[in-house]
């Protein structure tokens, strides 16, 4: 019982009600940026594993991976500077437990099930400007605070079948909610002027459905598939309906190699069909863009594989950014190296990872560090 | 004990991960920022304003925290006199022998207290008038007219030009101020103000704590046939002035100010697009005077507009505005302007949204009440071609990216 009441603590504690992910220069635009739900371990392969992992969730039929109860928790750090248009920013940082997930097996069944949380779209930026605006014929200086805090949260529960040693499958529903604090606000350079600042409680909510599957057909090499689809993102404005957002489709597709039982290699692929969302956003300064991404990484030892107590891991990325405030597609290219070791009589994992970020696009440029810690316990 | 200790600093490096943060970057607008965007908007409500009216009785001129004398040199504006009533003197006073009789009155001293004045016209004087010493707080002008005559002048008090703010003490000869008996030994004086110039000057009174000062230097009759000099003060018991009648305003006018002082309450029917659901960032009263400005020559009148915490009508508590250098909440107006007058409401304003409570009526009055001869004429929203509006800059509800 109180194992079960130490994984709940953990689970609960590393949830604050808007879960949040790195910060971008681009998060600023659409629904925000698109968050990753995947593990540590996962990031420091560039993702690569994410279609196999089953400490991750983009893929519901891995879940049959988790071979007892496990619970986990991710905290991610991130340093990053920019240069957009004429502007540099330097010295920002932000901390965020980005996932977090419960998951095991079904005992005397071939099920596995699965709950977690993720961030689906960060929205949290603080943006300040100034400005000198003509008011009643009367130039005044002005700066302005554009602030957003909160997230796109998403919800997933998924249960995964053992259909045989080659094939598992799985399915998950997600619930889409978080809320974003926005807060708008003006400072004239004159006392005629009252100081403005407008606040404003943003909701989400929407539902999902996946599937996917994890084949085997001989030993070391691994195929994945999964596909999502939800419905429309539904958006309060201090508990108003605003509107709504059609949200992507997802398809992922895997690749898992083992050239000998010390050293995986995992590629995934994910195409986002954020497009569908482009008239819902046509009235913002957002173009919208399908977008894809790859990772791929190559871990060497390690528990995960039975060969070592730490493993090694390295990994490489390069994802299309989903919105841009010109026709110029952002991309992102990381590359990641990350560890872990386990204590606590290996009922415990640490998993660490440090990713090197570069975006590019629409004459922004942005460089990130991403530190991230993943906290995994087996009572 | 070892794995205790495993997952303490694990959890201690969570935590550490955890603590700081540094979100805040320059904006690249409108490239690399949000939808949602600061926008200003100005517009000017006229037909907003109703149910005003103004009300008078405020403040009495006897109950002012001072006095106001204009001298109009056959200029125009508005002509004021002061009247002063001490307290009684007694015929006896008390020496160390006990009370001895007063025999005889060497001279009075007058002193008050200068609360202002131009400094461009000098050479002005006080002419002190001897007055019933009957009057009382309802004295009009015209009660007191026929003594502020030559025949009545006590003496003549020269003010410094040096002199704008400060207490100042005046001799007056004996000889104006004899036969205190028949008046029950109880002064009452009458100031004109004169100078080679239209003028005016502030005094201060008794209900501002700075009130005029008679003291008489006597001769009492000393033990031994001997005659000791002593002297005694008195305060004033009333202290008022007076203006003749004034002509009537235009029916439909608002009148601010004036004596007995006048006070007007408007009220405000607000779109609720703009107080409700917008935020104000600058609001402007607008009046169009329905004359020139009446009051003392060379004065200019000081006019607040405040909020009031309950709209009982004329009587309704107001929430006390600031003097603010930056002119916020009040507007100074020169004696005779025509001009239109634009008064930042602002601050009155902008707690309208966040405190619906508050009545939406604004209160005009000047300041000191009843202590200025100046008087505000503006145009009612009754009034044709000279209706009050309010000119507003707001900021509508940010539409929100994405959302």
């Amino acid at each position: 019982m109180r194992r079960v009441l130490l994984i709940a603590a953990l689970f609960v504690g590393t949830s604050p009600t808007t879960s949040l992910a790195q910060n971008s220069v681009f998060g600023v635009f659409g629904v925000g940026f698109p968050g990753r739900a995947i593990s540590v371990r996962s990031r420091a392969l560039g993702g690569g594993l994410a279609a196999f992992d089953a400490r991750s969730a983009e893929n519901p039929a891995s879940i049959p991976g988790l071979l007892r109860l496990a619970a986990t928790a991710t905290s991610g750090t991130t340093l990053r500077n920019y240069t957009a248009l004429d502007s540099v920013a330097d010295g920002l940082k932000e901390t965020r437990f980005p996932f977090g997930m419960i998951g095991g097996t079904i005992q005397r069944s071939p099920f596995s099930f699965a709950i977690s949380y993720s961030t689906y779209a960060e929205r949290s930026y603080e943006l300040t400007t100034s400005d000198t605006v003509v008011l009643r014929g009367q130039p005044i200086a002005v700066e302005d605070r554009l602030a957003s805090d909160g997230s796109v949260v998403d919800l997933r529960g998924a249960l995964g079948l053992r259909v045989s040693s080659t094939l598992r499958l799985g399915g998950a529903v997600y619930v889409l909610g978080g809320s974003a604090r926005v807060t708008t606000a003006r400072t004239f350079d004159s006392r005629l002027y009252a100081s403005l600042e407008q606040r404003d409680q943003l909701g989400f909510s929407g539902v999902g459905f996946s599937g996917g599957f994890v084949f085997t057909p001989v030993r070391r090499i691994a195929l994945a598939g999964a596909f999502r689809t939800d419905r429309k993102l539904d958006a309060t404005r201090n508990s108003v309906n605003v509107g709504s957002v059609d949200l992507p489709i997802s398809v992922t597709g895997g690749l898992y190699v083992a050239p000998s039982p010390a050293i995986g290699w995992s590629t995934t692929f994910i195409f986002r069909g954020w497009s569908d969302a482009a008239d819902d956003l046509a009235s913002t300064t957002a173009r919208t863009f399908d977008t894809w991404e790859i990772g791929s990484g190559i871990e060497l030892g390690g528990a995960d594989l039975g060969a070592s107590r730490i493993p090694l891991r390295v990994g490489f990325r390069y994802a299309k950014l989903p919105f841009s405030p010109t026709s110029d597609r952002p991309y992102e290219i990381g590359f990641a190296f990350g560890t872990a070791i386990q204590f606590a009589g290996d009922r415990a994992t640490l998993d660490a990872s440090v990713e090197r970020v570069t975006r590019d696009g629409a004459g922004a440029r942005e460089n990130a560090w991403h530190l991230a810690f993943g906290f995994t316990v087996r009572p | 004990m070892e794995k205790l200790r495993d997952w303490r600093n694990v959890s201690l490096l969570l935590v550490a991960a955890a603590c700081s943060q540094e979100v805040t970057a320059p904006g690249v607008c409108p490239e690399f920022c949000p939808s949602a965007q600061v926008r200003v908007l100005d517009t000017l409500l006229v037909g907003n304003i109703v149910r005003d009216s103004s009300f008078r009785g405020y403040v009495t001129p006897h109950r002012a925290v001072r006095m106001q004398l204009s001298h109009l040199n056959g200029g125009p504006g508005i002509e004021s006199r002061g009247v002063l009533r001490f307290l009684p003197f007694s015929d006896s006073l008390i020496d160390t022998e006990g009370l001895r009789p007063i025999v005889g009155t060497d001279s009075f001293n007058i002193t008050l207290v200068l609360d202002g004045r131009p400094t461009n016209v000098t050479d002005l004087a006080l002419m002190v008038h001897r007055l019933p010493a009957s009057v009382d707080s309802s004295v009009t002008a015209a009660d007191v007219e026929p003594f502020f005559d030559d025949s009545t002048v006590v003496g003549t008090l020269s003010l410094p030009d040096s002199v704008t703010d400060s207490t100042i003490t005046f001799v007056l000869p004996p000889g104006g101020l004899d036969s205190l008996e028949a008046d029950s030994f109880t002064v009452a004086l009458g100031l004109a103000l004169r100078g080679p110039a239209p003028a005016f000057v502030n005094l201060g009174t008794a209900e501002g704590g700075l009130g005029a000062t008679l003291t008489r230097f006597v001769k009492i009759d000393s033990l031994g046939g001997e005659l000791a000099d002593r002297s005694e003060s008195r305060v004033v018991s009333m202290d008022t002035f007076v203006i003749p009648p004034q002509p009537d305003p235009v029916a439909t006018s608002l009148v601010t100010g004036g004596l007995p002082s006048a006070r007007s309450l408007l009220r405000l029917n607000l779109p609720p697009a703009i107080i409700d659901s917008a935020n104000i960032v600058r609001a402007t009263l607008i009046l169009v005077p329905t004359e020139p400005l009446r009051g003392a020559p060379g004065d200019s009148l000081l006019i607040f507009v405040e909020g009031l915490s309950a709209d009982f009508g004329p009587k309704s508590p107001i929430i006390p505005g600031l003097l603010d250098t930056a002119g916020v909440g009040s507007v100074t107006v020169p004696v005779g302007s025509v001009d239109t007058l634009r008064i930042d409401v602002t601050r009155t304003v902008v707690p309208w949204k966040s405190n619906p409570n508050l009545p939406r009526s604004l209160m005009l009055r000047v300041r000191p009440e009843g202590a200025v001869l100046g008087e505000l004429r503006v145009g009612s929203s009754r009034s044709v071609g000279a209706t009050p509006a309010l000119r507003v800059s707001y900021v509508p509800p940010s539409k929100l990216g994405g959302t």
